[in-house]
């Protein structure tokens, strides 16, 4: 076979991850990108820093601290136990808690920028109209701003499939559970299987460039639709203006 | 209909000064219904007045009552999205990712086929005399500034608030445009019976369209009543204006084909007009400008003007080293007279004293007519 039964549980469980951070992500990041994009404070300049961290922290700091957090014999490790009786570190809602706080800058920001785009008189119209903060928010919100609910969602999943250092730190490497792809091509490279690493390497970045074109393609699709719209609805209409 | 106490401050955010607070104390008891102008010159409070009762802005003290229905008040306070108001903005503020069709039903739940037929009704025939239904399925960017204005008043019409706010509207339409806008919104609020409070600084478009006024001057109501009374009151700045008018309110009497004229009276004294489309015994308001208005007196003899008032000189009051402005009393009503100081004594004019006047051109409504 063309990958091993390896491969095939870590990308199994890769996409897994990536797909659950980045739902987990969506939810939180939205009204924490909504707050911080209309919170006019001193104090949003920390909040900014300590979400962009990530992004400049090397990603075994990160990992050697969540290690600590996480671990059977931290507050959050413990009470972790005695609520569900499985451990934080080395488990794959470890790696998900480990991944989200990895990738949240990547999520949080497209979505502020994009926010902070949105004219609050636009949002007092609706309201005024009878809107209540919900359906201002998913009928004027979101709509304009779904290209950068695909972008965030694109950067998220793309950053926890590549995310290594992090997963080494509290992953433990044990299949099915929390051995992500990154970690089976570092072994194969370690062990000098090459021809193993360049199959999984190459399927990889296959599959990436099929993903990226066809969200860009759906996004593209949208823009296009919406100026044909337009421009047919020009040709029919004479100006009225005076 | 309409009742308010309400006293606050609000950093000005038009300032270039931070540190400029805006103070307001607004005290308003409103019963008119129909069109209310709100009048004053910009930077007076007048979207301020407009923002506190729609609920946008809070106050920070006071009570504001529509219908005997509390909006505002120590424990309660009554959310803009709760109060049916349909306000038309300055700037269109359209919603830019949705269709002109779904920016205007956004207030009735944003779907068509959802509405009851009556709605669907009403919502056509707003489409219609807005003249937006060409452009339903385009969106906002790709309308003109004009036309997007259009936009945003068809989507406060179609919900039938309960109160119409309009602050300056249309500013991007031609004059024509804009008068003829005004004056669908003048018939749809009376059909509904909705009160309007029209904010402008054009007294051109407040005398053509509303009856009522309320004047603001730095934070606070200085005046209201009739807009014909407000007009012609000296100690009022509409009266010192440039283009100071008195408006007086005659009744048709009959027409003449044969010269084309409209005869109408003013109390027991009689205007001729060129002719105008109105039925007998109906009631119009005429407005002539303090400029045009000669006084003179001795009654005038044979001249290309057609029309001559008597009345009486009830106030003088000098407001230039030039300039007097006459206020005469005709039958009740009062004209404005904008005249040289050097002829206010060379006719040796006094108070009570009995005059004739002239006017070389009346308006009516929004209808300029030549009366030479």
């Amino acid at each position: 076979m063309f990958l091993s039964p390896t491969d095939i549980l870590a990308l199994t469980l890769t996409f897994k991850l990536a797909l659950v951070t980045t739902l987990l992500l969506l939810l939180i990041s939205t009204p924490l990108a909504w707050f911080l994009s209309r919170w006019n404070s001193p104090w949003r300049a920390l909040f900014e820093s300590v979400i962009a961290l990530p992004l400049i922290l090397p990603p075994t700091v990160l990992g050697f601290y969540l290690l600590i957090f996480l671990a059977p014999d931290s507050f959050l490790g413990t009470s972790w136990y005695n609520l569900t009786g499985h451990q934080l570190a080395f488990s794959f809602t470890g790696l998900v808690i480990a991944s989200m706080i990895y990738s949240l800058p990547f999520v949080v920001q497209p979505l502020q920028l994009a926010f902070e785009k949105i004219d609050s008189a636009t949002l007092e119209c609706a309201e005024v109209l009878g809107a209540s903060s919900w359906r201002r928010f998913t009928s004027i919100v979101i709509p304009s701003t779904r290209n950068s609910f695909l972008l965030a969602s694109v950067l998220g999943f793309a950053h926890t499939i590549g995310e290594f250092g992090v997963v080494l730190m509290i992953g433990g490497n044990i299949p099915g559970e929390t051995q992500v792809l990154s970690l089976v091509l570092y072994d194969y490279v370690e062990s000098l299987d090459y021809d193993a690493a360049h199959r999984l390497a190459a399927t990889l970045v296959c599959f990436s460039v099929v993903m990226l074109v066809i969200v860009y393609s759906l996004n593209r699709g949208t823009l296009l639709r919406r100026k044909v719209a337009g421009k047919s609805a020009h040709t029919t209409t004479s100006s009225r203006e005076v | 209909m309409l009742e308010l106490t309400l006293s606050g401050n609000l950093q000005n955010t038009r300032s270039a000064q931070a540190d400029h607070a805006f103070n307001y104390d607004f005290k308003l008891s409103l019963s008119h219904q129909g069109i209310t102008a709100i009048y004053g010159s910009s930077g007076e409070g007048k979207t301020t007045f407009l923002r506190l009762i729609s609920g946008l802005q809070k106050s920070h003290q006071g009570k504001l009552l529509f219908n005997g229905t509390v909006w505002q008040d120590d424990e309660t306070f009554l959310k803009a999205e709760k109060r049916n108001i349909g306000y038309v903005f300055q700037e269109s503020r359209l919603f830019n990712a949705l269709t002109v069709e779904a920016n205007i039903l956004y207030g009735l739940g944003g779907k068509w086929k959802n509405l009851r037929p009556e709605t669907q009704a009403l919502v056509t025939e707003v489409y219609e005399q807005v003249g937006v239904s060409e452009w339903l399925n385009r969106y906002p960017e790709q309308l003109s500034g004009g036309q997007q204005q259009r936009v945003a008043l068809a989507r406060a019409l179609v919900c039938r608030p309960q109160l119409l706010l309009l602050d300056e509207p249309f500013s991007s339409l031609g004059e024509q445009g804009k008068l003829s806008l005004l004056q669908y919104v003048a018939s749809f609020t009376r059909k509904h019976k909705i009160p309007c409070l029209f904010v402008s600084h054009s007294r051109f478009e407040i005398e053509a369209l509303a009856s009522y006024a309320v004047l603001l001057k730095k934070g606070t109501i200085i005046a209201q009543g009739e807009v014909a009374e407000l007009v012609t009151r000296l100690d009022l700045g509409l009266s010192h204006e440039e283009q100071s008018t008195s408006l007086l309110k005659a009744t048709v009497r009959s027409h003449d084909d044969k010269f084309s004229l409209t005869e109408l009276c003013l109390g027991d004294q009689i205007v001729w007009v060129q002719q105008i489309d109105a039925a007998i015994d109906q009631s119009v308001s005429l407005r002539i400008f303090s400029k045009d208005v000669i006084v003179s007196n001795l009654e005038p003899v044979e001249s290309s003007v057609l029309n001559h008032l008597t009345g009486k000189v009830s106030e003088v009051e000098l407001t230039q080293a030039s300039r007097v402005l006459l206020l005469i009393t005709i039958d009740g009503q009062k004209v404005l007279a904008r005249i040289t100081r050097k002829s206010l004594i060379n006719l040796g004019i006094k108070i009570d004293q009995k005059v004739y006047i002239q006017f070389k051109s009346v308006g009516l409504g929004a209808i300029s007519i030549s009366n030479t």
